[in-house]
């Protein structure tokens, strides 16, 4: 859950006074409201299902209380970051906003009947009150919107970040050594990803070297070869050698033609060359299985 | 001392604690410069694990700091670059040039060890 | 930190160079960037405030959330009233491997960030405006 500032919202003194009025007829029927509320839920085909997995509290004496404070002594944060958490529960359970807006109208409603009712001769309270009641619900909505446009980035980040995994895979083939195939276009935003994705699949596999694929990566130009080498680069910053498989002579070429400098990049022809490559620079000489009963010793690492 | 050295047989390890300021960086140099004679040292990682930013200024002083050991026959091993910061490092295009890198102390120690023993077999 | 509120780094030494990218982490965090957008932008900020240290001995960073059309991001200023830069286009000319020994590394800054503006008058000053947006 990222961890946001709620919004800041004033409160005049007048706009206190009408919250305060308001308060008083909806203290009254606090049960009432909230019980309708609770069954116009219960009965949306959307939030029904929702509704019905939330704990219903013994009574509303807490939820009375912390209005209280707020209406009265400017406490709103605790009654918000109530409201913000039904939000949220509603906003990871994918529920649309607009369901809400449904349910709403017949709250609303309901209380305004209880005010007209109320102070049906006493026009100075009547204003006052249905002034809060509208003020109460701006303060109610924002929460609620804000803590569902919260959840959805949220959630967004995390797609994000998912799918930034599942293109941009790691593959550990043995100890320091790490292989990445890279499939699809490179645009600046991906390269960025890339580069990130490798540096810190080198500090968490430990790697010395990686062996970088790029055969999957269909048009190699000028700028995603900078970012490539700025990928190698900054994996030198961190002690690992990087080497470029699967970039074709001709495309080799023609790099080299506008400029791009490959000089200080290890570039083999393909996969299987680049991790014969890395095997030779980490030193490990492979043994096939067959072969291990005729040679006396097996030595993984020569000295 | 703003950065803790430590002498591990013919090796120096100065490890930055928190970011440094300037003067920070000059106490570094002089300190390492002078353990270096004292100790007879063949070796010396820098570690910058903790820092969260390398810009050019902490580079060109890295740099320097490594010459200046250099010149008191001693090599020199950058480790613990982060992630994030390697990547804003290569963004803005700062380079360290002839200041090896390694992942982190363990393999740090490994490179120097290389390298001495590298050297020592040249001017065999 | 909601749309209002500016932070402002009086530039003086270098230890207020280190305040000043914190600061700008601090914000950036409370933002949303992520932790590699944050050091970006912390980078930036280190490189900006040392021209100022170096070149103009003193000045101030400026560092405030940002809104435009819909998008949300971090806005960051540098100004001093420094002997300016005289040649703006070479200043900024662009070479991935420059060793910035001598250079004000301004190429380079204007990668970390989305948008790079620079503003200099001989003998006035300058202003640097650098914004990175939220994706």
């Amino acid at each position: 859950m990222p961890d946001r500032q709620p919004r800041a919202f004033t409160i005049s003194e007048e706009e206190k006074k009408n919250l305060q009025t308001f308060w008083e007829i909806y203290d009254a029927h606090f049960a009432e409201v909230s019980d309708q509320l609770r069954e116009a839920s219960l009965a949306h085909p959307e939030l029904g299902p929702v509704t019905r997995t939330l704990p219903q509290p013994a009574d509303h004496s807490e939820a009375r209380e912390a209005l209280r404070r707020a209406v009265f002594e400017d406490q709103w944060e605790p009654y918000l970051a109530a409201v913000r958490a039904l939000g949220e529960h509603y906003a990871y359970a994918e529920i649309r906003l607009s369901a809400w807006f449904d349910v709403l109208p017949n709250w609303r409603s309901l209380l305004m009947n209880l005010i007209v009712e109320a102070y049906a001769h006493d026009q100075a309270k009547l204003l006052s009150a249905l002034a809060g009641l509208s003020k109460f619900t701006e303060i109610i909505l924002s929460a609620v919107s804000q803590a569902y446009v919260d959840a959805k980035e949220d959630t967004i980040t995390k797609q994000r970040a998912a799918i930034l995994e599942l293109s941009t895979p790691v593959l550990p083939v043995r100890e320091g050594l790490l292989i990445m195939p890279l499939i699809g276009l490179l645009d600046t935003h991906r390269a960025q990803q890339v580069t990130q994705v490798l540096l810190h699949a080198i500090r968490d596999h430990r790697a010395k070297i990686v062996v970088m694929d790029i055969t999957g990566i269909p048009v190699v130009d000028s700028r995603v070869a900078n970012h490539l080498i700025q990928s190698v680069d900054a994996a030198r910053l961190m002690g690992a050698k990087v080497i470029l498989t699967g970039l074709s002579p001709e495309v080799a070429q023609a790099l080299v033609t506008v400029g791009v400098n490959l000089e200080r990049v290890n570039t083999q022809s393909d996969l299987q060359s680049g991790i014969e490559e890395a095997n030779r620079i980490l030193r490990v000489k492979v043994i096939k299985l067959r072969d291990r009963e005729s040679s006396a010793d097996y030595e993984d690492i020569e000295d | 001392m703003a950065v803790p050295i430590l002498k591990q047989h013919d090796y120096l390890i100065a490890t930055v604690q928190s970011t440094l300021t300037d003067s920070d960086m000059m106490q570094l140099q002089n300190d390492l410069a002078e353990r270096v004679g004292r100790f007879r040292s063949k070796g010396v990682i820098i570690d910058v694990t903790v820092l969260d930013v390398m810009d050019s200024f902490a580079c060109r002083m890295i740099r320097t700091i490594a010459q200046v050991i250099r010149l008191r026959g001693a090599e020199t091993v950058l480790v613990g670059i982060q992630p994030d910061v390697a990547f804003a490092m290569v963004q803005l295009g700062l380079s360290l040039d002839n200041v090896p890198t390694a992942l982190d102390l363990e393999d740090g120690l490994a490179l120097l060890e290389q390298r001495i023993r590298g050297r020592h077999n040249h001017e065999r | 930190m909601n749309d209002e509120s500016i932070v402002i780094v009086a530039i003086r030494s270098d230890a207020d160079i280190i305040a000043a990218r914190q600061q700008g982490r601090q914000i950036a965090a409370s933002l949303g960037f992520t932790s590699t957008e944050q050091a970006l932008i912390a980078t930036a900020i280190s490189e900006v405030a040392r021209n100022i240290v170096e070149y103009a001995q003193k000045g101030e960073i400026t560092i405030q959330a940002f809104s435009e059309r819909g998008k949300h991001g971090i806005l960051v200023q540098a100004r001093d009233q420094g002997p300016g830069i005289a040649d703006l286009d070479l200043a900024m000319q662009d070479g991935y491997s420059t060793s910035n020994s001598l250079g004000l590394g301004l190429p380079g800054t204007k990668r970390l960030m989305d948008e790079f503006d620079i503003t200099s008058e001989i003998g006035k000053g300058t202003t640097v405006t650098m914004k990175k947006w939220r994706y």
